[in-house]
Protein backbone atom coordinates (compact mmCIF):
# COMPACT_ATOMS: atom_id res chain seq x y z
CA UNK A 1 0.00 0.00 0.00
CA UNK A 2 1.30 3.44 -1.07
CA UNK A 3 2.50 5.55 1.61
CA UNK A 4 0.35 8.91 1.35
CA UNK A 5 2.23 11.57 0.77
CA UNK A 6 2.50 14.31 3.50
CA UNK A 7 1.74 18.11 1.79
CA UNK A 8 3.76 20.80 3.13
CA UNK A 9 3.23 22.60 6.06
CA UNK A 10 4.19 25.41 7.88
CA UNK A 11 6.63 25.36 11.40
CA UNK A 12 4.50 24.74 14.25
CA UNK A 13 5.88 27.97 15.95
CA UNK A 14 4.04 30.32 13.53
CA UNK A 15 1.27 32.71 14.96
CA UNK A 16 -2.09 31.54 13.71
CA UNK A 17 -3.80 32.15 10.63
CA UNK A 18 -0.05 32.72 9.35
CA UNK A 19 0.46 33.09 6.82
CA UNK A 20 -2.35 35.18 5.52
CA UNK A 21 -5.25 33.63 3.37
CA UNK A 22 -3.96 35.53 0.22
CA UNK A 23 -0.71 34.58 0.12
CA UNK A 24 0.60 33.00 -3.40
CA UNK A 25 2.65 30.14 -3.71
CA UNK A 26 6.28 31.24 -3.92
CA UNK A 27 7.63 32.10 -7.76
CA UNK A 28 10.11 33.63 -9.32
CA UNK A 29 13.78 34.88 -8.31
CA UNK A 30 13.46 36.73 -5.04
CA UNK A 31 16.26 39.10 -4.00
CA UNK A 32 17.66 39.65 0.08
CA UNK A 33 19.81 41.91 1.56
CA UNK A 34 22.03 39.97 4.86
CA UNK A 35 25.18 40.76 6.26
CA UNK A 36 27.40 38.67 4.56
CA UNK A 37 28.45 37.64 0.66
CA UNK A 38 28.16 33.64 1.67
CA UNK A 39 25.00 34.04 3.74
CA UNK A 40 24.43 31.11 6.09
CA UNK A 41 21.52 29.97 8.45
CA UNK A 42 21.87 32.96 10.94
CA UNK A 43 21.05 35.44 7.87
CA UNK A 44 17.39 33.69 7.49
CA UNK A 45 16.40 33.47 11.12
CA UNK A 46 12.47 35.24 11.25
CA UNK A 47 12.23 37.84 13.75
CA UNK A 48 10.41 35.52 15.55
CA UNK A 49 13.21 33.29 16.04
CA UNK A 50 15.72 36.10 16.96
CA UNK A 51 13.30 38.24 18.83
CA UNK A 52 14.16 41.17 16.88
CA UNK A 53 11.60 43.82 15.60
CA UNK A 54 9.50 43.16 18.64
CA UNK A 55 6.68 45.68 17.52
CA UNK A 56 6.59 44.36 14.07
CA UNK A 57 3.56 42.29 12.67
CA UNK A 58 3.65 39.12 14.32
CA UNK A 59 2.72 36.81 10.89
CA UNK A 60 5.22 39.28 8.97
CA UNK A 61 8.10 38.48 12.14
CA UNK A 62 7.17 34.91 10.88
CA UNK A 63 8.33 35.22 7.32
CA UNK A 64 11.26 36.47 5.62
CA UNK A 65 11.62 40.09 4.02
CA UNK A 66 12.58 39.81 0.15
CA UNK A 67 12.18 41.46 -2.54
CA UNK A 68 11.44 41.39 -6.35
CA UNK A 69 14.32 43.30 -7.97
CA UNK A 70 17.82 44.54 -6.97
CA UNK A 71 17.27 47.83 -7.54
CA UNK A 72 13.93 47.79 -5.08
CA UNK A 73 17.08 47.15 -2.58
CA UNK A 74 19.19 49.53 -4.04
CA UNK A 75 16.76 52.13 -3.39
CA UNK A 76 15.55 51.08 0.01
CA UNK A 77 18.91 50.19 1.54
CA UNK A 78 20.13 54.19 0.83
CA UNK A 79 17.12 55.67 1.98
CA UNK A 80 17.42 53.14 5.47
CA UNK A 81 21.04 54.06 6.14
CA UNK A 82 20.16 57.99 5.73
CA UNK A 83 17.50 58.35 7.62
CA UNK A 84 18.31 54.95 10.45
CA UNK A 85 22.53 55.58 10.40
CA UNK A 86 22.78 53.38 13.90
CA UNK A 87 20.22 50.35 12.41
CA UNK A 88 22.05 47.72 11.20
CA UNK A 89 21.13 46.30 7.61
CA UNK A 90 23.28 44.42 5.64
CA UNK A 91 24.54 45.80 2.24
CA UNK A 92 25.03 42.27 0.23
CA UNK A 93 22.32 41.81 -1.96
CA UNK A 94 21.41 37.82 -2.91
CA UNK A 95 19.22 36.01 -5.06
CA UNK A 96 17.52 32.32 -5.42
CA UNK A 97 14.63 31.08 -7.46
CA UNK A 98 11.76 30.07 -6.02
CA UNK A 99 8.95 27.63 -6.57
CA UNK A 100 5.74 26.53 -4.94
CA UNK A 101 7.75 24.00 -2.90
CA UNK A 102 9.36 26.60 -0.88
CA UNK A 103 6.21 28.52 0.65
CA UNK A 104 4.61 31.71 -0.26
CA UNK A 105 4.75 34.93 -0.27
CA UNK A 106 3.22 37.98 -0.43
CA UNK A 107 3.83 41.98 -1.04
CA UNK A 108 3.71 43.69 2.53
CA UNK A 109 4.57 46.83 1.81
CA UNK A 110 5.94 49.50 -0.16
CA UNK A 111 9.05 50.08 -2.53
CA UNK A 112 8.75 46.01 -3.67
CA UNK A 113 9.19 44.80 -0.26
CA UNK A 114 7.70 41.37 0.19
CA UNK A 115 7.59 38.75 2.97
CA UNK A 116 8.40 35.07 2.21
CA UNK A 117 6.99 32.35 4.57
CA UNK A 118 9.16 29.35 3.90
CA UNK A 119 7.86 25.24 4.43
CA UNK A 120 8.60 23.60 7.22
CA UNK A 121 12.26 21.46 6.48
CA UNK A 122 12.59 24.09 3.79
CA UNK A 123 16.56 25.38 4.03
CA UNK A 124 16.14 28.38 3.40
CA UNK A 125 19.68 30.18 3.13
CA UNK A 126 20.48 27.30 0.64
CA UNK A 127 20.29 28.09 -3.02
CA UNK A 128 21.01 32.08 -2.34
CA UNK A 129 23.60 33.61 -4.91
CA UNK A 130 25.90 36.73 -3.85
CA UNK A 131 24.57 39.21 -5.95
CA UNK A 132 25.99 42.67 -5.68
CA UNK A 133 27.45 44.74 -2.36
CA UNK A 134 25.85 47.75 -1.77
CA UNK A 135 27.90 50.81 -1.41
CA UNK A 136 27.25 53.12 1.70
CA UNK A 137 28.61 56.29 0.04
CA UNK B 1 22.88 51.51 22.62
CA UNK B 2 24.32 54.69 24.19
CA UNK B 3 23.87 55.25 27.60
CA UNK B 4 21.08 57.80 28.68
CA UNK B 5 21.56 60.95 30.90
CA UNK B 6 18.89 63.51 31.39
CA UNK B 7 16.02 63.28 33.91
CA UNK B 8 14.43 59.85 33.86
CA UNK B 9 10.53 60.06 34.23
CA UNK B 10 8.13 57.63 34.77
CA UNK B 11 7.21 55.28 31.99
CA UNK B 12 3.21 56.56 32.29
CA UNK B 13 4.42 60.54 32.37
CA UNK B 14 3.57 61.85 29.03
CA UNK B 15 1.20 58.95 27.18
CA UNK B 16 1.13 55.62 26.40
CA UNK B 17 2.63 56.41 23.21
CA UNK B 18 1.36 54.10 20.65
CA UNK B 19 1.60 54.31 16.83
CA UNK B 20 -1.72 56.34 16.10
CA UNK B 21 -0.69 57.09 12.55
CA UNK B 22 2.34 55.39 11.03
CA UNK B 23 4.54 57.45 8.80
CA UNK B 24 7.65 54.95 7.37
CA UNK B 25 7.78 51.41 8.26
CA UNK B 26 10.18 48.83 6.87
CA UNK B 27 9.73 45.47 8.92
CA UNK B 28 8.37 47.95 11.99
CA UNK B 29 7.18 51.45 12.79
CA UNK B 30 10.20 53.68 12.15
CA UNK B 31 8.47 56.92 11.97
CA UNK B 32 5.19 57.02 13.27
CA UNK B 33 2.65 59.93 15.43
CA UNK B 34 1.70 59.09 18.64
CA UNK B 35 -0.27 61.15 21.20
CA UNK B 36 0.48 62.43 24.73
CA UNK B 37 -1.72 62.52 28.20
CA UNK B 38 -3.83 65.84 26.33
CA UNK B 39 -4.24 64.07 22.83
CA UNK B 40 -1.23 66.40 21.81
CA UNK B 41 0.51 65.09 18.27
CA UNK B 42 3.63 63.69 19.01
CA UNK B 43 6.44 62.31 16.37
CA UNK B 44 8.34 59.31 17.27
CA UNK B 45 11.66 58.24 15.45
CA UNK B 46 13.56 55.38 15.42
CA UNK B 47 17.06 56.12 16.67
CA UNK B 48 18.54 52.64 17.11
CA UNK B 49 18.14 48.73 18.92
CA UNK B 50 18.83 46.67 21.50
CA UNK B 51 17.91 43.22 23.00
CA UNK B 52 14.22 43.08 22.39
CA UNK B 53 14.45 47.14 22.59
CA UNK B 54 14.04 50.01 20.26
CA UNK B 55 14.74 53.43 21.68
CA UNK B 56 13.14 56.58 19.77
CA UNK B 57 13.41 60.11 19.72
CA UNK B 58 9.81 61.22 20.41
CA UNK B 59 9.16 65.29 20.26
CA UNK B 60 6.29 67.47 19.88
CA UNK B 61 4.57 68.47 16.61
CA UNK B 62 1.86 70.29 14.85
CA UNK B 63 -0.47 69.52 11.77
CA UNK B 64 1.93 72.06 9.74
CA UNK B 65 4.82 69.99 10.26
CA UNK B 66 3.49 66.70 9.93
CA UNK B 67 2.22 67.74 6.29
CA UNK B 68 5.67 69.42 5.45
CA UNK B 69 7.15 66.28 6.52
CA UNK B 70 4.67 64.22 4.55
CA UNK B 71 4.82 65.91 1.10
CA UNK B 72 8.59 65.77 0.96
CA UNK B 73 8.64 69.67 2.02
CA UNK B 74 11.02 68.67 5.09
CA UNK B 75 13.76 66.30 6.20
CA UNK B 76 13.40 64.38 8.66
CA UNK B 77 15.98 66.25 10.87
CA UNK B 78 14.05 69.43 10.52
CA UNK B 79 11.14 67.69 11.72
CA UNK B 80 12.66 65.94 15.18
CA UNK B 81 14.50 69.14 16.12
CA UNK B 82 12.96 70.59 19.12
CA UNK B 83 13.40 72.05 21.96
CA UNK B 84 12.59 69.36 24.11
CA UNK B 85 12.44 65.81 23.54
CA UNK B 86 12.14 62.32 25.17
CA UNK B 87 14.19 59.37 24.49
CA UNK B 88 11.90 56.17 24.79
CA UNK B 89 12.83 53.07 24.98
CA UNK B 90 10.49 50.37 23.80
CA UNK B 91 9.44 46.47 24.27
CA UNK B 92 7.23 44.36 22.79
CA UNK B 93 3.60 45.53 22.58
CA UNK B 94 5.13 48.93 22.87
CA UNK B 95 5.32 48.47 26.39
CA UNK B 96 7.58 51.72 27.73
CA UNK B 97 11.10 50.17 29.34
CA UNK B 98 12.00 54.04 30.07
CA UNK B 99 12.21 57.68 29.11
CA UNK B 100 14.69 60.41 29.42
CA UNK B 101 13.75 64.16 28.76
CA UNK B 102 16.57 65.30 27.05
CA UNK B 103 17.83 68.38 25.08
CA UNK B 104 18.47 67.63 21.38
CA UNK B 105 22.31 68.55 21.36
CA UNK B 106 22.64 65.83 24.11
CA UNK B 107 21.49 62.87 21.34
CA UNK B 108 24.65 61.65 20.16
CA UNK B 109 24.94 62.86 16.00
CA UNK B 110 25.89 59.34 14.83
CA UNK B 111 21.93 58.12 15.90
CA UNK B 112 20.28 60.94 14.27
CA UNK B 113 18.97 60.97 10.62
CA UNK B 114 21.68 62.80 8.13
CA UNK B 115 20.42 66.54 6.80
CA UNK B 116 18.48 65.46 3.71
CA UNK B 117 17.11 61.93 4.82
CA UNK B 118 13.45 62.27 3.53
CA UNK B 119 10.34 60.70 5.27
CA UNK B 120 9.90 58.03 2.14
CA UNK B 121 12.60 57.03 -0.38
CA UNK B 122 10.49 58.33 -2.86
CA UNK B 123 11.28 62.15 -1.67
CA UNK B 124 13.99 64.09 -2.91
CA UNK B 125 15.22 66.88 -0.91
CA UNK B 126 14.16 70.15 -2.23
CA UNK B 127 17.30 72.00 -1.67
CA UNK B 128 21.00 70.80 -3.31
CA UNK B 129 24.17 71.94 -2.52
CA UNK B 130 26.54 72.85 -6.14
CA UNK B 131 30.27 72.73 -5.35
CA UNK B 132 31.89 75.60 -8.01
Amino acid sequence: MATPIKPPSFPDWYVPNCPPDDSIEADGFVYRFVEKKLPDEMDFKSYHETGERPNGKPCERCGLSVFRSAEDIRILLKHLWKSFPAKTYGQNIVRRKLSDTDGKTKQTGGNGHHTWWAYDGVIRHESFEFIEEVSKD
Amino acid sequence: MWELHGKQLDPSAIGDLKPVEILFEFEEPLTFVCLDKDDQKLLAHCLCDGPGINRYLVVPTDDRILKELKTGRIDILSAIQQPRCWIVDFEAGWKIKQIHLISFDKIPGEVLPKPGAMLSPDFEPLYRTIQI
